[in-house]
């Protein structure tokens, strides 16, 4: 009786430790891998936050726009209304190209502009204008 | 006596091993299905934490041309996202596939990059009054926009 209770101690003993071992890498891949989203979600509402644009002049076909967040953009990554539709980035030519830090300014010359122009970043913020 | 007692330690021992073995078994599975719910909820989790999307129309001009509306959706998120299964929903009904239009501006293709627009064409009636639009990724991301069409 008494060696049947100790071989089914080790049996418990041994599984339990191996079903620990192989429980317990996983939950701690999965825990930082959801971590890391985290973090990653954190930064892109950050950036969002932080980010705004606005048109500080509209001469013609040239709109000057103004990085006024604090959050560097990619000018190359500008999106572009008019009159409510989608333009191509072939409509458009953007200076600088590239990268947009804050307090800044580029330049968009729309080849065919209508009366109302909507420019959205690449983290979604817009800003509007209308003549 | 003796042989006796033997065979009967040897039932005992045997019966003992066999139902810790069986407990044991049945652990395992258990613990090996936990740790696949575990692994899968996590990577879905991370993938909806990952996933943004940002519908970019002018609220004020919706693009209508014999009843289509298009709809232009940007991926803000770092997530890439299938354009098989976006729902879209105006004033609390589902349009259905049949009725909808996907296409990947400038890039093309069936994967929705960071950074690229999403041009859905819908073929609905809509009365020229105020709208809204909700548009949801096959991870449950969603975004909700507010329209006016004259």
């Amino acid at each position: 009786m008494g060696f049947s209770t100790s071989a089914v101690v080790v049996i418990f003993s041994a599984s339990v430790m191996y079903m620990a071992s192989m429980f317990y890498p996983l939950v701690d891949m999965s825990n930082k891998q959801v971590q890391e989203a985290e973090k990653i979600s954190n930064e892109l509402w950050k950036e969002k936050l932080n980010t705004k644009i606005a048109i500080t002049s509209r001469v013609g076909n040239n709109l000057v726009i103004f990085n006024n967040g604090s959050t560097t953009l990619d000018s190359r990554k500008i999106n572009v209304f008019i009159d409510g539709e989608f333009k191509s980035s072939s409509s458009y030519i953007v200076s600088p190209g590239g990268v947009w830090p804050p307090k800044t300014s580029i330049n968009v010359d729309i080849i065919a502009p209508g009366g109302r122009v909507k420019i959205v970043t690449a983290n979604g913020a817009a800003e509007y204008s209308v003549t | 006596m003796g042989a006796g007692a033997s065979a009967t330690q040897m039932v005992f021992f045997i019966a003992s091993v066999m139902i810790a073995l069986s407990v044991v078994g049945a652990l395992f599975m258990n613990v090996q299905s936990l740790s696949s719910s575990v692994v899968i909820g996590s990577k879905t989790l991370s993938e909806q934490l990952k996933t943004d999307i940002t519908v970019i129309n002018d609220p004020e001009i919706i693009p209508n041309s014999s009843g289509i509306y298009t709809f232009y959706v940007k991926n803000t998120g770092i997530q890439e996202i299938g354009t098989n299964y976006i729902t879209v929903i105006i004033d609390g009904i589902i349009i259905s596939d049949n009725d909808l239009n996907k296409t990947i501006l400038e890039e093309g293709g069936q994967t929705w990059l960071t950074g690229d627009v999403l041009q859905i064409n819908a073929t609905v009636t809509l009365a020229a009054r105020d709208h809204k639009l909700r548009i949801i990724t096959r991870n449950g991301i969603e975004d909700t926009f507010l329209f006016r069409t004259t």
